[in-house]
């Protein structure tokens, strides 16, 4: 049987598969962290927390982590869940988008 | 290394073993497993497409389009006592070419690619699958008002109204045995009729 024929075949099922369970999935993820980006550019002067990080890091990576850390312990609580959900959500597109190359590769193979 | 090599084969001949249901379900998370079932039926659905449409390529499509409704409406299928996955995916095979075949004579005008002979088909040991009964619901349906009560009614229930074995028991109140028995004494009769036409 011809390849190019079982490849028309499972080139078709693969979209229907990334229509129906990948694409709502990450449309949502996208929407929220969106949504959460737009709260946080609100609440967030993010250019300063930029500069101030640009300046520890000059010192060590050390004093760059820290000041992180202290950035985001001394953020308001609303701030801190959604840098939470928003690098929870960035790492679950990251897993989709590897796992829809992977699926492609091996449907088709 | 040599895991590497040796662990997808065997993954794929474990696969090979699971019954297609459950590698149609499988397919529904990782499309990968629909490999599997293409693998399986493609050279026999590319062979019974061409039976009726005499042209590679409109095989060729027909099969694509079969592939394509099974892993749409898999998710429909309900495996029964008398419903094996094959004879459900050789009814989508017949009905997707029927349909094919009846676009293709509009299209075409008088142009003639239906086998004859598909309807002379003597029931053989692999085709007593209901499922590969001929499907064209127009022609089912002139044949069938020449047919016993009994019979006709039968394979009316199951061929133009898609009803399932279970229901068509519960209307005719009869077992599954006795519904079989009637299914392919009606499919023979059918063939008798249509033929002597």
């Amino acid at each position: 049987m011809s390849p190019i024929f079982k490849t028309k075949i499972l080139w078709r099922i693969y979209v229907i598969w990334f229509f129906r369970r990948v694409l709502p999935l990450v449309s949502a993820q996208i929407l929220i962290i969106a949504f959460a980006l737009k709260i946080f550019a609100k609440k967030v002067f993010l250019g300063k927390v930029l500069e101030n990080a640009a300046v520890a890091a000059d010192s060590s990576y050390w004093e760059f982590l820290k000041y992180l850390a202290y950035a985001f312990f001394s953020a308001h609580i609303l701030i801190q869940i959604i840098i939470i959900l928003i690098l929870a959500l960035g790492t679950l597109l990251l897993r989709d988008a590897g796992r829809v190359i992977r699926t492609y590769i091996n449907t088709i193979r | 290394m040599l895991m590497r090599i040796l662990l997808p084969t065997i993954m794929d001949e474990l696969n090979k073993q699971l019954p297609d249901e459950v590698v149609l379900k499988r397919a529904f998370k990782d499309p990968s497993y629909f490999n599997l079932l293409v693998d399986k039926y493609e050279a026999a659905f590319l062979r019974k497409a061409l039976g009726i449409v005499k042209k590679q390529e409109e095989a060729e499509d027909i099969v694509q389009e079969t592939f394509v409704k099974i892993y749409k409406y898999g998710h429909k299928f309900k495996k029964e006592a008398g419903i094996e996955f094959k004879s459900w995916a050789y009814k989508i095979l017949m009905n997707t070419s029927f349909t094919h075949y009846q676009d293709l004579k509009k299209t075409a005008g008088n142009t003639e690619y239906l086998d004859p002979l598909l309807y002379e088909d003597k029931p053989s040991e692999k085709d007593l699958d209901l499922a590969t009964i001929n499907d064209a619901k127009a022609a089912v349906q002139a044949v069938i008002t020449k047919m016993p009560e009994h019979l006709a009614k039968v394979l009316k229930l199951y061929y133009l109204e898609d009803m399932s074995y279970d229901s068509i028991c519960k209307v005719e109140k009869i077992a599954i045995t006795t519904l079989k028995m009637r299914l392919f004494r009606a499919k023979r009769l059918f063939q008798k009729i249509s033929t002597e036409n």
